[in-house]
């Protein structure tokens, strides 16, 4: 009984124990590394834990994990677990890399791991011994890159091999970084099954295996460095340890071979002599233009085939359109090609095939083509023109375009008129007068002063035209001045009844004409004037006594005679006496 | 109109001087047509330096320059000479030939419909154009005020006058718009095979991108050696002032 209580109570204890002793840690085989050198992290609890969460490894590569292990072992307190997560790192660049906390779940509660530093620095950390491990596989297995040609002209195919270099057994090894090629248009190339030999590379013997080979057409001039290769081989490097044979042991090392891309050196193509058809193709080519027959009937098809062969950057090259007289129908080119990219370039064929009917009689001439290239080799620009071809055709209607089916080339359009004019008008032989540079009209004081003219003469027309009428509202001055127009007029109605003989018509014209025009000319009312009035008025006016009897003795006459009969003549006379009087009058008065 | 003004005034004062240019300038034919661009393009340009400036002129140094091949100064003279003489078809047609050896291609950015319209009508004639216009429509105006005020044709003479006033007054404007246009937009041409357009106008400054010769440009500040340009399609960068020449 006694031993049973001893044994609960030991139970019960290790119990207790084992619930506060749960540790998650974090920790690195080595914390500071070399560019690309691996290195482990492993996260370990001593419990079994749940829903383990991955840190954030702050940039650098996981080449693998998570790796999970546990172990469970039995200790005085009973069934015990152990539990690792570990990761295989590197880093690509030099730096200062954090590795975040991970997390684990044990019987509902989290615990988290201390965040851990990482310095990655250029150089490897370990020391560069000849009896290290590293740098005996770094000189045992190494990768480089070869290009076939470091200086090219834009557009001319470069090769670019991935060399692999090794002396002792590696393993599978795989492509961690590319070069980027930006400004490159890239095409793999095939590798043939066998390509290995041995070299000699410094003062050993190599074999030698090209891993990845392409072809490089580079876009832009300049110099261009891609950028670095980067292989993780697996090496085996021999120790000192002998096995129980004497055969010296090997170790597997996971080295990281970088390369980097030799420079480039991309020459622009030359501007000189640039033919005008030329649209970027480099190498050498030929072109062959056929048709398939040369007298059709209408509606029936034609094929005019384009083929470009030859080896340079074929693939990005285009061929020229052919200029198709619009008499024909034209169908989209049928595209054929063929193109072999291998360890000598590119090389190949395109052929576009164009379907073309003819819908209209008469003769159509397809102009001749060109086709333009920069030879690198020769370091010149080159033009196939092919000849120019002549199709009949027959039995179909006349081509309205056209005026005469022989003249035979109706163009495709007048748009395409116009391109075809490559070259500039001839010069001006007549010249206008010459001008002074710079010389100006608009906003100069000339300008201004015609500007100001006229705009000020409609102004000055305008008051002049109201000053002339405020003149013409003036009624004394008008009356003034119509004075003597009154008169006459008065004395035009008398002469009309003198000559018809109305004596007493006459007189009362006459009478009225003198009174008229005393009024208006004295600016006296009608209702107001009498002769004495007159008389001062004229007086004050500085008229001659004189003239004021005359007047005077006038206007009396005028008055007795519509009474009394005088003789024939004295009308006359008094008319005539009457016009003496008025005139002078107005004279002196003005 | 204009060609009358300028033949009464200008071509009457200068008619001793114009002598001796019309000579460079038939000698310069020649040459021109001997095949001796530099000797023609020599000949040409002593008229420019001597202080005198006709379409005939620029058109000829254009075609100079294009046979000689500097493309740049082709199309600077061009634009020079379609300047004068906005509708000219031959300079309009070479202008064409010359910019498809133009690298740089643009995708001209669409423009309101109105505003095209508007610019196109005030680019329609040269400012001094303009204002000739408007000094003869304001003749009209007088004119009209005169049969208006003093005879008894009121009616027309108002009409005459109304039309005078406005076709005065819009020209008038038109001529201002046209000049500060001119002001805004001062067109340039790179001149060098191929020049880095930067950020900034610096030599360290960051290359937006790139452009070659003969491509037009706006002119919108300049900084010491270096000029603020804006293209076609909107784009802005500075580029070093030798690389440039204003039309």
């Amino acid at each position: 009984m006694k031993k049973t209580i001893w044994f609960i109570g030991f139970f019960l204890l290790s119990s207790v124990c084992s619930f506060a002793q749960v540790s998650f840690t974090a920790k690195a085989n080595r914390y500071k590394v070399g560019k690309n050198e691996q290195f482990t992290v492993e996260f370990k609890i001593n419990d079994s834990g749940r829903q383990f969460k991955a840190p954030d490894f702050g940039g650098l590569r996981v080449s693998s994990g998570p790796n999970q292990s546990s172990t469970s072992y039995i200790d005085n307190y009973g069934m015990r677990q152990n539990l690792s997560f570990s990761y295989v790192l590197s880093g690509s660049k030099p730096g200062k890399y954090t590795i975040g906390s991970a997390s684990i779940n044990v019987e509902g509660k989290t615990y988290k791991t201390e965040p851990i530093t990482i310095e990655v620095t250029e150089k490897s950390s370990r020391p560069n011994n000849p009896n290290d491990p590293y740098s005996v596989a770094a000189s045992s297995a190494f990768m480089k890159v070869r290009v076939n040609k470091s200086t090219a002209y834009q557009g001319e195919p470069i090769i670019a091999s991935y060399k692999l270099y090794y002396s002792v057994n590696i393993g599978g090894y795989e492509v961690l970084e590319r070069p980027s090629y930006t400004g490159f248009y890239q095409e793999n190339i095939e590798l043939k099954p066998r390509n290995g030999s041995s070299e000699r590379y410094g003062d050993k013997s190599y074999q030698t295996g090209i891993i990845e080979q392409l072809l490089l057409i580079p876009q832009k001039s300049g110099q261009i460095k891609p950028g670095n290769l980067e292989v993780r081989i697996p090496t085996s490097v021999p120790t000192n340890r002998r096995d129980i044979f004497g055969r010296r042991m090997t170790q597997k090392v996971n080295q990281t071979s970088e390369a980097s891309f030799p420079t480039l050196n991309i020459k622009p193509l030359p501007e000189k002599g640039k033919p005008s058809s030329f649209d970027g193709a480099v190498g050498n080519f030929d072109m062959d233009v056929s048709l398939s027959r040369e007298q059709v009937n209408a509606n029936e098809s034609v094929t005019l085939k384009i083929k470009l062969s030859g080896k340079g950057n074929i693939k990005l090259v285009e061929s020229p359109k052919p200029e198709i007289p619009s008499a024909f129908e034209v169908y989209d080119p049928k595209f054929t090609e063929r193109v072999d990219v291998s360890a000598a370039g590119m090389n190949g064929s395109k052929t576009y095939e164009y379907l073309l009917i003819p819908r209209y009689n008469g003769t159509y001439k397809i102009a001749p083509i060109s086709f333009s290239y920069f030879d690198p080799k020769k370091e010149e620009y080159k033009t196939i023109t092919s000849e120019a071809f002549e199709i009949e055709v027959i039995g179909g209607a006349a081509n309205p375009g056209s005026i005469t089916n022989t003249g035979g080339n109706p163009t495709a359009s007048k748009e395409s008129v116009s391109l075809i004019g490559n070259d500039i008008l001839y010069i001006k032989t007549k010249a206008d007068s010459f001008t002074e540079k710079g010389s100006r009209f608009f906003k100069t004081t000339s300008f201004y002063a015609l500007l100001t003219t006229l705009l000020i003469l409609p102004l000055g027309m305008i008051g002049f035209s109201l000053v002339s009428k405020n003149r013409n509202t003036d009624t004394k001055k008008v009356k003034q001045g119509k004075a003597g127009k009154v008169a006459r007029k008065h004395l035009a109605e008398a002469q009309k009844m003198l000559e018809s003989n109305a004596n007493d018509a006459f007189y009362l014209a006459l009478s009225s004409a003198i009174w008229g025009y005393f009024s208006d000319k004295l600016s006296i009312p009608q209702s107001k004037i009498s002769k004495d009035n007159i008389v001062e008025a004229l007086k004050s006016k500085q008229v001659e006594q004189s003239l004021i009897d005359q007047a005077l003795d006038l206007m009396n006459r005028a008055e007795m005679a519509r009474f009394a009969i005088a003789g024939e003549s004295s009308t006359t006379q008094d008319y005539e006496e009457t016009v003496t009087v008025i005139t002078e009058i107005e004279k002196q008065i003005g | 109109m204009k060609k009358f003004f300028y033949t009464l005034l200008i071509g009457l004062s200068l008619f001793g001087q114009s002598k001796g240019q019309s000579e460079l300038f038939e000698q310069a034919n020649a040459a021109y047509d001997a095949a001796e661009y530099d000797k023609a393009i020599d000949l040409y340009d002593s008229i420019v330096q001597q202080g005198f400036e006709n379409v005939a002129t620029y058109y000829n140094l254009g075609n100079a320059y294009y046979k000689k091949g500097e493309l740049g100064a082709s199309i600077l003279y061009y634009e020079k000479a379609a300047q004068l003489s906005p509708r000219d078809v031959d300079i309009q047609n070479n202008l064409k030939v010359a910019r498809k050896s133009v690298i740089d291609k643009f995708e001209v950015v669409p423009q309101p419909l109105v505003k095209t319209a508007y610019l196109g009508l005030v680019r329609w004639f040269q400012p001094d154009t303009w204002g000739w216009i408007s000094l003869f429509f304001f003749v009209v105006l007088v004119l009209g005020c005169y049969f208006y005020l003093f005879t008894s044709m009121r009616k027309a003479g108002f009409s005459i006058a109304l039309v005078g006033l406005i076709i005065g007054l819009a020209s008038l404007s038109l001529a201002y718009a046209h000049t500060s246009y001119l002001e805004k937009n001062v067109p340039a041409i790179i001149m060098a095979t191929s020049s880095y357009v930067k950020s900034a106008p610096s030599e360290g400054a960051e290359d937006a991108f790139i452009l070659h010769e003969g491509t037009k440009a706006i002119l919108l500040d300049e900084l010491d050696d270096w000029s603020k340009i804006k293209l076609i399609d909107g784009k802005i960068g500075w580029i070093p002032s030798e690389d440039l020449r204003k039309i």
